[in-house]
């Protein structure tokens, strides 16, 4: 099976039906785009994918030791568990703790020592928090932010910001990594150095990254698969060379005749 | 002058017992957004299980604090999952009113159970005065600033250098963010829970053993007062917590000593009342700013 399956995926709020009936399929190690216009139903999905939203029907199961497993009914923190990690379209760090300690609760998550060990300063605390500490400055060493690890998350710049957030979702180890809007009010120049980085995950990382960006020339450049959703269905999947010649697609975005 | 030095002593004794109390209102606070007006209840319970284990298992200060720690911990765990963590979702004011709702339970379980009298208190540790110059401090006071200053370098801690202390710190700022972490919301609040109601153990028995008695009502003004010192320190806010417990411990032995006890209680509640108006974000609070 694939990574991640969806299957007729429904969201009503009252009664509007914010995602209807969407299917969609995750392989491993691929990077594929979600995009839409404004008020698709992309974020939202995004939620329904990790558990902040519950869904009114449909199915979403997750590959687990080659077992299909269903995160309808878990919690937004077991479904971290099992290896789903995000990033937020306005950023959300835990802006007065320090960049390292950002990156630190992502990983205390799957190591570190209990409470218990902690309080008693037993031998497992040090190994475990050494090597945390370890861990995650080699992350931050990564993404260029080793030399600003004592600073406070919200005192950093915007574009440093976008890439904490992208680290701290990395130090929890996940299979799936959803990017929503990570190019959002960056300049053509950040955009493409965060191009190259969104590759560089897929491949270091071997993860599958799926990517909601309106900003098509990221969007283009290194999707493999696009998703376009309108009015909270899937209007249209391929390639980008598909989607470009997509006459729904371009109705979508430039209006029809 | 030495009454002064005198009453700046008896101030900070008082104002360690608010301090140790206005911690757990704004840790409760600072994670759940929810005043927890059982919170003085705990301490008066607290206070009782040291009567009762000092009196019947003759143990000494120590054990007693400890075991009064351990079983108002378990308590506040379970006042939470009983009755606020059905609420979470409802609107703040319920889970408020069921707040003050747990309070007059405790009390008059407690009045029920145990009898409204007051009773005195064991004295465990003999209570010897210190004369340094020409003042003096009493052991008790020295036991209750020690134990006090412990007990949050313990806090201190836990809340900066353990992994349950870093994640109650991001659930305080994005509670969804850390969800998404990985991080179990329900953990973290039994932990907060279990951290406040702790200390607020301590401070029952250390207050038993410092005005030797005890009765089912003694946690209802200390409570709002611990409530007040929360607020003028900045509530969600650790430091201010520690800050406004001892800020208002003095301001209430300085108002005896000086001017009139008769108006203490009248000027702490002022207080209330006067950082509400001019600064509600209190000392150590920044001005809330609007999330975008």
């Amino acid at each position: 099976m694939s990574l991640l399956e969806v299957k007729n995926l429904t969201k009503n709020f009252g009664g509007l039906a914010a995602i209807s009936r969407v299917n969609l399929k995750l392989e491993e190690n691929e990077l594929v785009g979600l995009i839409g216009p404004n008020g698709a139903g992309k974020t939202t999905l995004f939620n329904l994918l990790t558990g902040v939203y519950i869904p009114s029907s449909g199915s979403i199961e997750l590959k687990q030791k080659d077992v299909p497993l269903s995160l309808i009914g878990k919690q937004t923190s077991q479904i971290a568990g099992f290896g789903i990690a995000r990033t937020f379209q306005n950023i959300r760090l835990f802006k007065d703790l320090t960049v390292l300690e950002n990156v630190l609760i992502g990983l205390h998550n799957s190591r570190g020592a209990n409470t218990f060990s902690s309080l008693f300063r037993t031998k497992h605390f040090f190994d475990s928090e050494e090597l945390m500490h370890k861990e995650a400055r080699e992350l931050l060493a990564l993404f260029d932010l080793e030399s600003k690890e004592e600073y406070v998350a919200k005192n950093l710049p915007y574009g440093d910001q976008r890439r904490l957030e992208i680290v701290r979702a990395l130090a929890t180890r996940p299979k799936i990594l959803f990017l929503d809007e990570p190019a959002a009010g960056m300049n053509p120049q950040e955009s493409a150095d965060l191009t190259k980085l969104i590759l560089r995950i897929q491949n270091e990382f071997k993860l599958t990254v799926v990517l909601i960006e309106h900003d098509m020339s990221v969007v283009m450049n290194v999707c493999e698969r696009i998703y376009v959703l309108e009015h909270g269905r899937v209007l249209a999947q391929g390639t980008p060379q598909e989607i470009r010649k997509n006459k729904e697609v371009i109705r979508a975005y430039l209006g029809g005749e | 002058m030495e009454n002064l030095i005198q009453q700046l002593i008896n101030g900070l004794s008082l104002g360690s017992i608010y301090a140790l109390l206005a911690l757990g209102y704004t840790m409760v606070y600072g994670i759940i957004k929810l005043i927890n007006f059982a919170h003085g209840e705990i301490y008066m319970i607290g206070a009782f299980v040291g009567y009762y284990v000092i009196n019947y298992l003759g143990v000494g200060l120590i054990p007693a604090l400890l075991l009064s720690m351990s079983f108002t911990a378990v308590l506040g765990v379970i006042i939470e999952r009983v009755a606020y963590k059905p609420l979470r979702k409802s609107s703040r004011i319920a889970a408020l009113i069921t707040a003050i709702g747990v309070s007059y339970l405790l009390q008059n379980g407690m009045i029920y159970f145990v009898g409204p009298e007051v009773r005195s208190f064991p004295q465990v540790v003999e209570n010897s005065l210190y004369t340094i110059g020409s003042f003096q401090v009493s052991k008790m006071q020295v036991l209750i600033i020690v134990t006090t200053f412990i007990l949050m370098a313990g806090l201190q801690f836990i809340i900066q250098k353990t992994k349950m202390g870093k994640a109650m710190r991001a659930v305080s700022i994005d509670s969804q963010a850390a969800e998404l972490m990985g991080i179990n919301p329900d953990l973290v609040i039994s932990f907060t829970f279990f951290l406040g109601s702790a200390l607020a153990g301590a401070a029952g028995v250390l207050v038993g053993m410092y005005y030797n008695s005890i009765n089912p009502m003694m946690g209802y003004a200390p409570g709002l007062k611990a409530f007040i010192a929360a607020v003028l320190g900045g509530i969600g806010i650790v430091p201010g917590a520690v800050l406004g417990g001892f800020a208002i411990g003095l301001i209430e032995v300085l108002i005896s000593g000086y001017g009139n006890s008769m108006v203490r209680d009248a000027v702490v509640y002022g207080i209330l009342i006067v950082i509400l108006l001019v600064r509600p974000s209190g000392i150590l609070g920044k001005h809330a700013k609007e999330k975008v």
